[in-house]
């Protein structure tokens, strides 16, 4: 292929992939060389012989449908343990400060109020819990 | 129901129309990836982790180009880091998909030497300059869509497109397999 050829070589890809107009310029060298021009169905030929390919990978033979259930478990498993994450965080948050609150008022003095309200709740709660008990079954009519 | 109001619908967080969006969009990913990495365990993979990201992601879809070419910039991506990740080899697919036989053993033979040939070509281009070929050749994108999907100018989208068509023509022809 000579040099002046050449210079079509890359606006004919271009034109076999669309992504050029053939202008009269070429079509008029097309006329005159048969380089050119072999090259140009040089490239058709190897379309026909790319498309082999796609005959080749039978994708209805292949396809595994399930990989989109897959993909949404996946997504779900990874939503869950965030969420799980978020809600042990949350927690944390919350017993961090309820532990740093008693200290810091067991460290300014008030550390006998705590004793008498845990030991409040230790024995209120049961008999708060009956009460919850009672009412339910009286609710339920039993 | 259309792409469109599929995808409004998903976004809003439908389940249903999200899937249909996948499932109407699969078997391009999983061609586009087959066709890309020559091995069917990677493109299954690879098609699950497309599918996977484009369910977490889906809000984040600005709807700028199809819903089928947002799912191969993804999986181009993946494969793009699965690449990195470890060099996969690629493999001749030969063994795991029969070829239609046809009537014409002589002419099946031709076939098969010839795809043998087109796939040992098509391995021989690196994957960058491969991932552009295919999305022209195969998928039809424009030179901007297709550096849109890879992230780089279209010049180079360009000059890997024609160093690929070049070297395949070359190969296909008879030439060697440098
Ligand atoms: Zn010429």
């Amino acid at each position: 292929m000579s040099e002046c050829c050449k210079k079509y070589e890359a606006d004919l890809i271009d034109i076999y992939y669309g992504e050029l107009e053939m202008s009269d310029e070429i079509k008029t060298h097309l006329e005159e060389c048969d380089l050119c021009a072999s090259y140009l169905k040089g490239l058709e030929e190897v379309k026909s012989d790319l498309s082999l390919l796609d005959s080749d990978i039978n994708i209805d033979n292949i396809v595994d449908e399930t990989l989109i259930r897959k993909a949404f478990a996946a997504v779900d498993k990874k939503t869950e343990k965030k969420n799980r994450f978020f809600d042990l965080a949350i927690f944390l948050s919350i017993a961090a400060v309820i532990i740093a609150a008693a200290l810091m008022l067991a460290y300014k003095g008030y550390g006998i109020y705590l004793i008498y309200f845990q030991a409040a709740v230790f024995f209120l709660a049961p008999i708060g819990l009956l009460g919850v008990i009672k009412m339910r079954q009286f609710k339920e009519g039993v | 129901m259309l792409e469109a109001e599929l995808l409004v619908a998903a976004k809003s967080g439908d389940r249903k129309s999200l899937e249909t969006l996948l499932m109407d969009n699969y078997k391009i990913v999983f061609g586009y990836l087959l066709k890309l990495s020559m091995n069917e365990d990677t493109a299954r993979d690879l098609t699950q982790e497309t599918m996977t990201k484009a369910i977490v992601n889906i809000k984040n879809f600005k709807g700028e180009s199809k819903f089928a070419t947002w799912l191969i910039s993804i999986a181009s991506n993946l494969f793009k880091d699965a690449l990195k990740k470890k060099s996969r080899t690629l493999e001749n697919i030969d063994e795991k998909i029969d070829l239609d036989a046809g009537e014409d053993v002589e002419q099946t033979i031709l076939t098969r030497e010839k795809l043998a040939i087109l796939k040992n070509a098509l391995s021989i281009i690196p994957e960058e300059m491969r991932q552009a070929f295919i999305l022209k050749h195969y998928y039809n994108y424009s030179y901007e869509e297709i550096a849109l999907i890879l992230k780089c100018p279209v010049g180079t989208v360009r000059s890997r497109i024609h160093y690929s068509i070049k070297k395949l023509k070359t190969v296909l022809e008879g030439g060697a397999l440098e």
